[in-house]
């Protein structure tokens, strides 16, 4: 049996499937392997009514101690923690949220899809911290339309110098009286906002955006359930030459052979693989420099007083909208650096918490301002350092005999700071726009929660100080690539995912030229 | 697959064991013949049709749980309250799966919920009345606050708060008079299967 493939892609999410994407129509043949089995809509999911789940819809208790993503209708997609530990000192609590599908988490991301500008790949000479990635945003522009284009992006052009415009499906929607009210308010104050950017469609995953069209031309094979022990290397020439994998269901070995190595498992996992194949790792930072970005989630919940009573005014409430990065763009905050950006809603119940109250008076305050909730989320750039990093934990294995990582991540003082006058912010807005503020917090959920890791095999140009160059290459090994977030500099406050998608094409195109021109 | 591989063994029947047999016009009216279709066998839930079996709670802490549901979620005329939910009875199947930390939290609120009643009143929480409860339940009427109290009786009765109103808003008895009048009140949602199991 040839089992000789040109590229063998580990993962079939954003990272992966933009990258067979683009090989297979250039006539590699690729492999990829996936840790999760291929979903079945038909078959894996059904309505049902929450009193007849077991559980009320509250789920088993303690089945997810990190995931706070997960419910009773949705527990069974999730990575089962005890099939897939992971460690953290307690008082360092890291929640890993991981999709182990065919399609990762692009089966249920939440579709934002902003680019990222030069305030982030130009971040240190905008202000002294860190490492400037080694493109620029001219590099990426071009992969971003196709991104765009692929995952059919809804949006409306802004002009705006740290949110770049996209090739959007425009959206001409207009919006709601609330939401306008806040635009106002926010633009008085020389802040703007725009309409969110978002992939559109019922379904935007890459199984169904991105592996048919590889599929499609007879260049891609995808092997589920195969879970990536170790990349193997040519003793003689250093170069990778395949993976080891165990079939998760059978728990049988197997080895698949291939020219090229392209890593997208997941941020974390991707370095996972590396730290225990022992490899790509001559600069020693290799799982260092983990960041996220952090969510204050319902910083400031309000009430939109012409809505109150239940019955609010036709075109008043409904819509959402986004505040872009404002902070530290022209001038420079006293206590942070970077940024934050707002995702607020309107239209919303809100919770029954914030509600000193119990009993009829309760009901009667909810049944008040059913409808009228206007709310915001902060989500704030999260600054890559060193000391945050993953390493393999040798005491603790999965499912499958592989060693897991520990995890050690902190916030410190900048996004503390940054949480904070997200805060301040978000109530003045709402102020300004006429809103009464019911509650108001600036507490970060755990790093980790916004399903956003990034960095820990970085780019750069310095092979002393990074893993990959700017192509996604790593500087050791140069047949292997590696394309998820686990190779971002820095992450701003933007969704990442179509950045990672962009960064994944862009990748796969200069490995094609290479292995056209013979270079690798 | 296996559902799938029912229904389709279902829906193939062979067209003569799916249709009623003929019978001799001179044997009209024997006993009924018995049909070879599925019937649709309608069955009751146990939470609407049964008692529950207390698990977590001694009999004075269940009281005390049943008497705050009712007062936390009153039955109003057209909506349902915690009582009629079962809201403390499922709050005991959840309790006693919960971790140590929860059990805890349960044990000693609904412990402290009878002490404050008896020194108040002489009686156990299950038999004071809502105008009797209001002074122990006062930490309800603070304002809210994200980080969690320092005060293990108030941790204790926020989480009551919203565990009994999730307890009973999801559940049928409210889910079925609700969503008559609001369409968004069915309770309904996707629900992913194991998959490849």
């Amino acid at each position: 049996m040839n089992t000789d493939y040109d590229v063998l892609i580990i993962g079939s999410g954003a990272s992966g499937g933009s990258a067979a994407h683009v090989l297979a129509k250039k006539g590699i043949r690729c492999l990829m392997l996936d840790a999760g089995p291929a979903v079945d809509f038909e078959r894996d999911r059904g309505f049902k009514r929450v009193y007849d789940l077991p559980y009320r819809g509250f789920g088993k208790p303690g089945r997810f101690p990190n995931v706070t993503q997960a419910n009773e209708f949705n527990g069974n997609v999730w990575a089962d923690q005890k099939k897939n530990p992971y460690t953290y000192d307690r008082s360092d609590p890291y929640n890993w949220v991981r999709v182990r599908l065919v399609g990762g988490k692009t089966l249920f991301w939440g579709r934002w899809s902003l680019r990222l500008s030069d305030y982030e790949f130009r971040c240190k000479d905008h202000d002294g911290y860190g490492e400037n990635w080694p493109i620029r945003y001219e590099d990426l522009a071009s992969y971003y339309d196709r991104a765009e284009r692929i995952f059919r992006v809804t949006g409306q052009k802004a002009g705006l110098p740290q949110l770049p415009d996209g090739v959007f499906i425009e959206d001409n929607s207009p919006d709601s009286g609330s939401i306008r009210r806040f635009d106002a308010a926010a633009a008085r104050r020389g802040i703007a906002t725009t309409k969110v950017r978002r992939a559109s469609g019922e379904l935007a995953s890459s199984v169904n955006l991105l592996l048919p069209g590889a599929i499609e031309t007879g260049n891609l094979q995808i092997i589920s359930d195969a879970v990536v022990r170790e990349i193997t290397t040519d003793p003689k020439t250093g170069l990778a030459n395949g993976a080891y994998f165990i079939d998760s269901r059978s728990r049988h070995d197997y080895h698949v052979k291939a020219r090229v190595v392209v890593m997208g498992a997941s941020c974390l996992e991707s370095t996972r693989i590396l730290l225990n194949s022992g490899l790509a790792n001559s600069s020693g930072v290799l799982g260092h420099y983990l960041f996220d970005q952090f969510y204050v989630k319902d910083v400031v919940v309000a009430v939109v007083p012409q809505a109150r009573g239940g019955n609010p005014p036709r075109g008043l409430m409904g819509g959402g909208g986004c505040v872009p990065r404002f902070r530290n763009l022209k001038t420079r905050e006293k206590n942070f650096i970077r940024g934050y950006l707002l995702d607020f809603s309107s239209g919303s119940t809100p919770d029954a918490k914030y509600f000193p109250a119990y009993g009829e008076a309760l009901e009667k305050q909810l049944a008040e301002v059913d409808g009228a909730g206007f709310g915001i989320w902060a989500i704030g750039e999260v600054l890559p350092r060193y000391e945050n990093h993953v390493r393999i934990d040798k005491k603790v294995s999965d499912a499958w005999g592989i060693p897991a990582l520990h995890v050690q991540a902190k916030y410190s003082d900048n996004e503390f700071a940054m949480a904070k006058d997200s805060m301040q912010v978000s109530e003045e807005l709402c102020r300004a726009a006429g809103f009464e503020v019911l509650a108001k917090h600036w507490q970060m959920v755990p790093p980790g929660e916004s399903i956003h890791e990034l960095g820990t095999c970085r780019m750069g140009d310095d092979p002393k100080t990074s893993v990959l160059n700017k192509y996604n290459q790593s500087h050791d090994i140069k047949n292997l690539f590696v394309v998820d977030g686990s190779a971002f500099v820095s992450g701003g406050c933007q969704n990442p995912t179509l950045t990672i998608s962009a960064l994944a094409m862009r990748a796969a195109e200069y490995l094609a030229e290479q292995m056209r021109t013979r270079e690798i | 697959m296996k559902r799938r591989t029912a229904i389709r063994s279902i829906l193939t029947l062979p067209a003569a064991l799916a249709l009623p047999v003929p019978l001799p016009a001179q044997e009209a009216a024997p006993a009924p013949a018995a049909s070879n279709e599925m019937p649709d066998t309608p069955t009751v839930a146990a939470d609407t049709h049964a008692d529950t079996v207390v698990k977590a709670f001694n009999a004075d802490q269940f009281a005390a749980l049943n008497k705050l549901s009712s007062i936390l979620v009153p039955s109003l005329p057209d909506t349902p309250g915690g009582l009629d939910a079962k809201a403390a009875e499922f709050l005991d199947f959840l309790i006693s799966q919960s971790p140590p930390d929860r059990v805890m939290l349960y044990n000693e609120g609904l412990d402290r919920l009878n002490q404050e009643a008896r020194k108040r009143t002489g009686k156990p929480f299950g038999e004071i009345t809502a105008e009797q409860a209001r002074p122990i339940l006062a930490p309800l009427h603070e304002p809210w606050a994200y980080e969690p109290s320092t005060d293990p009786f108030t941790c204790f009765l926020r989480a009551a708060k919203e565990d009994i109103l999730k307890a009973t808003r999801n559940s049928r008895q409210y889910i079925s008079v609700v969503s008559r009048r609001n369409r968004r009140a069915g309770g309904m949602g996707i629900y992913w299967y194991p998959i490849n199991d």
